[in-house]
């Protein structure tokens, strides 16, 4: 009897997350900023950046990405997969593969290409928005 | 409540012996579930928007209900006990703090962004399942090959929302974790568990089921599978075989099926489980989850949607992982820090039911988390990913997927041995009237 008491008594207070008691004496903007931005933390302000270029954007378009690292793993993956989610009305483009081979061919066949941290001058595009995060350029009409 | 709407009827069809207070957990889970894939056929005919959603559910609802569901048993009102009502009610306010943290939750989480909520937010932008973005997919964390069940679901309540709403997806996942509470407590009622002792469990219950991993598949999952299998396990309980229990059991098992890959090893554990503890008869109706589970692997294969686990050369990868068996089981002891004083507990609850004669019939559900979590092991084995690495961000997820219904065996166990102690015991016939409902 005893050793089921002290069963229910591990379990009781092993399975219960405070955590969540917790959350009502917090209020939603602290929540928020808790939790909202944590996978965006290492890019700061790359959501907002996202943001801006969404409504640039006005709906679906091919858009490549551009990043200052250009490897995969060493932060090129980290910025396309959130623009990727951010932007999920387009289609985006990888100008860096896993194997971290660049492509930048394949910017023709984009419509856009957003540059992260970087206002390059790219042939056949024009910049159409920028801020001190990044730019967005759009392909010129001939 | 459309869920409940939409799901009533279709649990009052399936299993007729079914009070309506017994049936709200089912009929929220099958309702959601219902309401994700009612976006496939819609799809099919016009791009998604919110009044065509509508208008499809109300159709559906209409027809769910068309004709009546015929006379539901009646229910016996559970005795108050003031314990319980307190305890009850330190419960309520933990779910209200979960419902608040899930606000701001789904997009911490990598496999949202990555995986679960970048393919819904790519279907409710592309206002349908956008099948080319799945195959031309370059991002390995995607794994275009899972199911899309809980995508929908996000779908579903964002289009019903108006907008895509991370919000609204987050508060999904404690509707989810409730409903499986109240069905494990109304299971351990039928196990014979007294109020105050059934409202400790339902606090336990309730911290098991509402998942931290708000935005991933884990959460539906695991409710799927639990509910399926204490189905499975109600069916089982009565002299002759309770069909409209099985048929439920096998349907969530199904579902399970198209959340996540993990639901093809469960079927197959199901069955074996069921072979092992001499349940034959059982046997016929998996053929409801091999449906549901090859409905979604047709559409896989037919799109080259490929599975990492089975791409190169595995019999090499499986030969050198049980080479160092002893040190892929050392990593799995160290990456299972989670709840440890509750499997503690847990597994004292175990062993005490060994003497016990309620606990002793749990074997069933025992089976099933064990090899559940063999094919989990199994799966490590063969993995072309850094094994270590692999285990360090996924077996925390995949021992949540059975820790509900370990739960539930081990306060079955604790219900009994202290039922001397806490309160003498409900009866666990329940159903006033249980005669079959006309149609």
């Amino acid at each position: 009897m005893l050793m089921a008491l002290l069963a229910l008594g591990a379990i009781v207070a092993g399975a219960s997350q405070t955590f969540y008691f917790r959350t009502l004496t917090i209020d939603n903007s602290r929540l928020d900023a808790m939790f909202g931005d944590v996978q965006f933390r290492k890019a700061p302000g790359l959501r907002r950046f996202l943001g801006e270029v969404r409504k640039q954007l006005h709906g679906s378009a091919r858009v490549a990405v551009l990043e200052p690292s250009n490897r995969w793993w060493g932060g090129y993956e980290y910025v396309f997969s959130r623009s990727q989610y951010e932007l999920a009305d387009s289609e985006l483009i990888a100008l860096v593969d896993g194997d971290d081979s660049w492509h930048p061919e394949r910017v023709a066949q984009a419509d856009f290409v957003i540059a992260w941290h970087l206002h390059p001058t790219i042939t056949g595009f024009a910049t159409v928005w920028a801020n001190e995060d990044g730019s967005l350029q759009r392909k010129a009409v001939p | 409540m459309l869920a409940l709407l939409l799901g009533l009827p279709l649990i009052h069809r399936i299993d007729r012996e079914r009070t309506l207070p017994d049936s709200l957990a089912e009929a929220l889970l099958l309702g959601a579930f219902s309401l994700a894939v009612l976006l496939v056929p819609l799809g099919l005919f016009v791009p998604w928007s919110r009044a065509a959603y509508l208008a499809l559910i109300i159709i559906a609802i209409g027809s769910v209900w068309f004709g009546g569901i015929g006379r539901v048993p009646q229910k016996r009102a559970d005795p108050m006990s003031p314990v319980a009502v307190a305890v009850d009610l330190i419960t309520a306010v933990y779910v209200i703090g979960y419902v608040k943290y899930t606000h701001a939750a789904a997009v911490a989480q990598i496999d949202f962004i990555n995986d679960w909520g970048l393919k819904g937010r790519v279907f409710f932008e592309h206002a349908g399942i956008d099948w080319s973005f799945l195959r031309r997919s370059t991002l390995t964390s995607m794994h275009t090959d899972y199911p899309i069940a809980v995508p929908l679901t996000f779908d579903a309540v964002s289009l019903l929302a108006g907008r895509w709403s991370e919000g609204a997806i987050g508060v999904t996942y404690a509707v989810f974790g409730v409903a499986l509470t109240l069905l494990m407590r109304r299971e351990l009622r039928a196990s014979g568990a007294a109020p105050p002792f059934r409202a400790i469990a339902t606090f336990v219950f309730v911290s098991v089921t509402l998942t931290p991993w708000v935005g991933l598949a884990d959460a539906p999952f695991a409710t799927f599978l639990t509910a399926g299998v204490l189905a499975i396990r109600r069916a089982h309980r009565t002299p002759s075989l309770d069909r409209g229990a099985l048929l439920l059991g096998m349907t969530f098992l199904g579902c399970a099926s198209l959340c996540k890959n993990e639901g093809i090893a469960l079927i197959v554990v199901v069955a074996i489980a069921l072979v092992l503890t001499r349940r034959f008869e059982s046997l016929s109706y998996m053929f409801i989850p091999v449906c549901f589970a090859g409905a979604w692997q047709i559409v896989r294969l037919s799109l080259h949607l490929r599975s990492d686990l089975t791409e190169g050369d595995v019999l090499r990868r499986a030969s050198t992982a049980l080479a160092c068996l002893p040190q892929l089981l050392g990593e799995l002891a160290h990456y299972s820090a989670a709840y440890r004083w509750m499997f503690v507990g847990v597994g004292v609850a175990l062993i005490l039911g060994v003497w016990n004669a309620a606990a002793r019939k749990e074997g069933f559900c025992l089976l099933i988390v064990a090899l559940q979590l063999m094919s989990y092991v199994a799966a490590y084995v063969v993995t072309p990913h850094d094994r270590a690495w692999h285990i360090k961000w996924s077996w925390e997820r995949l021992v949540s997927h059975v820790t509900p219904m370990i739960v539930f065996v081990a306060m079955v166990s604790l219900s009994s041995v202290l039922s001397r102690v806490i309160a003498p015991r409900d009866e666990p016939a329940d159903v006033v009237n249980s005669q079959p409902a006309a149609s």
